[in-house]
């Protein structure tokens, strides 16, 4: 009997470990919602609502066989942990490289789907000017001069040249795709002097631009 | 006797069911327009979905407070805009900054809006539905309230095998009607198609001619549209502050440049231009008679109009344009208020 429950707790171990997941972090650790992270000396901040999309994701095999996980949108959404398995049937250990759209590209925002993750009721979705919210980050911090101190960052847009999705390709090292927003938010963003982004454009592309190189395989 | 009744009518409802199933989409492609934009994935629509849109379309339980409907800003007669009134005017009667645009020949459309803000017809209703100046309702709960309806669950599950009603399904019901929306039997579609009898009067083919010479590039035959942005020359109204194009896609160069719109069934589209500044037709053509040369905010069609048009000329136009009035669309049975029980 023993022996049987080891077995069982080993495969399930093994199967857990295989999984391919998704990870807010700061500083490395990942994010917990509503959880205060320092921000320079005296101020802090947190989180309330942490969505972002990836789409098309892809393993290249070490043979030849690559395999495209299933549906090709995946929006995370820190509130529901399960949204960080990006797949849980394939053993990443048998892939060399991964390859996938951070954010969503234009042929999706346009294609008038409405379905799974695209849903509009998920709120992502920008109806005046068709198009999803690729990142949302929202909470607050004291370094916001606003009575609630409240920030809140929709960052999207999918027209040249002010586009945030970048087709990105990694060496899977690693099962765990981490985005890290401590850059953003400590170095690009002054929540003192900026606190709220709702529209597509130069900005939008520049903090994309600083969230692409805030990615890592771990 | 009762039961003959009985039987009668049951007979008659099941007859009624089976040639709705049977009927087809009153959707379909005129011989003389382009290639279509919009993809029917789904072919065949069916009636039963098209009814669903119409249903939807005109319903007012797709407002907050259930006041109003797609067709309170889209009234068919006019071609489905919200004539007399130069921008529309929503829920607890706020007003918004656009004049309602027509819904005529979607299919060929490829962006929707003034500033083409929409990129696909599936997505459009969110607009209105939401914006609070317009139906002012949450998605989730306009959900909540159509699963609700038995009423809504049962035609959702006939027209598309589902009675859970969800985004994507609600926004194909109700592209299902507005796809529908064809206007291609006015009487310059039938001198076109050289149907018997027909023909342009002396002073309509006069128009005729002059259109193809100074209108035709952007209001393109036969759907009477380029599709393109341009601007046509009026200044910004300093109440609303609309640039059009350029809060779509950030450029400077597309500021108050707006969608071209097609002129079929213009005569009964009033008032005209994106924010409905100009109230007759009339005065329209004196509007683009009058441009100033040299005039650095209008795109290099209108820069091309040899000006001023003569009176006779203004007058030929005008009754060229009374030729894309369709009164078989105007009043079709089938685009209008749904009859039956709810």
């Amino acid at each position: 009997m023993r022996t049987f429950l080891v077995l069982i707790l080993s495969l399930f171990f093994f199967q857990a470990k295989s999984q391919l997941l998704f990870q807010f972090t700061w500083k490395g650790e990942p994010i917990r919602l509503s959880t205060y992270y320092p921000l320079g000396e005296k101020d802090s901040l947190q989180f309330t609502d942490l969505k972002c999309y990836l789409s098309n994701i892809e393993l290249q095999g070490k043979g030849s066989k690559n395999y495209q996980i299933s549906p090709s949108v995946h929006l995370i959404n820190a509130e529901d942990s399960s949204s960080f398995v990006l797949d849980s049937v394939v053993d990443t250990q048998n892939f060399k490289s991964i390859s996938f759209t951070f954010g969503l590209d234009s042929i999706i925002n346009t294609s008038g789907e409405l379905e799974g993750d695209l849903d509009p009721i998920l709120g992502m979705y920008w109806a005046w000017n068709t198009g999803y919210i690729h990142y949302k980050f929202v909470g607050n911090s004291s370094l916001v001069p606003t009575a609630t101190h409240l920030f809140d960052f929709h960052i999207g847009g999918y027209r040249k040249p002010n586009k945030t999705y970048f087709k990105l390709e990694f060496p899977l090292t690693g099962s765990t795709l981490e985005l890290d927003l401590y850059q953003l938010f400590n170095e690009k963003i002054n929540l003192n002097l900026s606190h709220q982004l709702v529209v597509p454009g130069k900005l939008a592309h520049e903090l994309a631009s600083v969230l692409k190189s805030s990615i890592r395989v771990k | 006797m009762r039961i003959l009744n009985l039987v009668l009518f049951f007979a008659f409802v099941s007859y009624s069911f089976v040639a709705l199933l049977t009927e087809k989409h009153p959707f379909y492609v005129p011989k003389h327009f382009p290639k279509l934009v919009y993809q029917f994935k789904d072919v065949p629509q069916g009636r039963l979905r098209f009814e669903l849109g119409r249903t939807l379309f005109y319903d007012p339980a797709l407002s907050r407070d259930s006041s109003i409907s797609c067709a309170t800003c889209h009234l068919q007669y006019t071609g489905f805009t919200h004539i007399d009134h130069p921008v529309s005017h929503g829920i607890d009667g706020r007003i918004g900054t656009r004049n309602s645009p027509v819904m005529i020949n979607l299919a060929w459309n490829k962006f929707f809006h003034w500033d083409g803000g929409v990129a696909h017809l599936n997505a459009q209703a969110i607009n209105p539905i939401t914006n609070p100046k317009e139906m002012d309702m949450d998605i989730v709960e306009l959900l909540k309230r159509l699963n609700n309806s038995p009423f809504y669950r049962q035609r959702f599950y006939a027209a598309f095998g589902d009675s859970v009603i969800t985004t994507p399904l609600l926004m194909r019901g109700i592209a299902n009607f507005s796809v529908a929306l064809v206007s291609a039997n006015s009487k310059y579609d039938k001198v076109i198609l050289k149907e018997e009898g027909v023909a342009f009067s002396e002073q309509e083919k006069r128009g005729y001619d002059l259109f193809k010479k100074y209108c035709n590039a952007c209001h393109t035959e036969p759907l009477f549209t380029s599709h393109a942005f341009k601007k046509n020359g009026l200044e910004l109204d300093p109440a609303f502050k609309d640039f059009g194009r350029m809060t779509i896609t950030e450029r400077k160069a597309d500021s108050l440049l707006f969608k071209i719109p097609t002129l079929r069934n213009i005569e009964f589209s009033f008032p005209y231009m994106h924010d409905g500044r100009i109230q007759k037709l009339k005065d329209v053509i004196e509007h683009y008679s009058s441009l100033p040369t040299g005039n650095k905010n209008v795109s290099k069609e209108l820069k091309k109009i040899k000006k001023p048009f003569s009176e006779e000329q203004k007058k030929d136009l005008l009754a060229f344009l009374k030729t894309l009035t369709d009164k078989e669309f105007l009043y079709n049975k089938d685009f209008s208020f749904p009859k039956g029980e709810r």
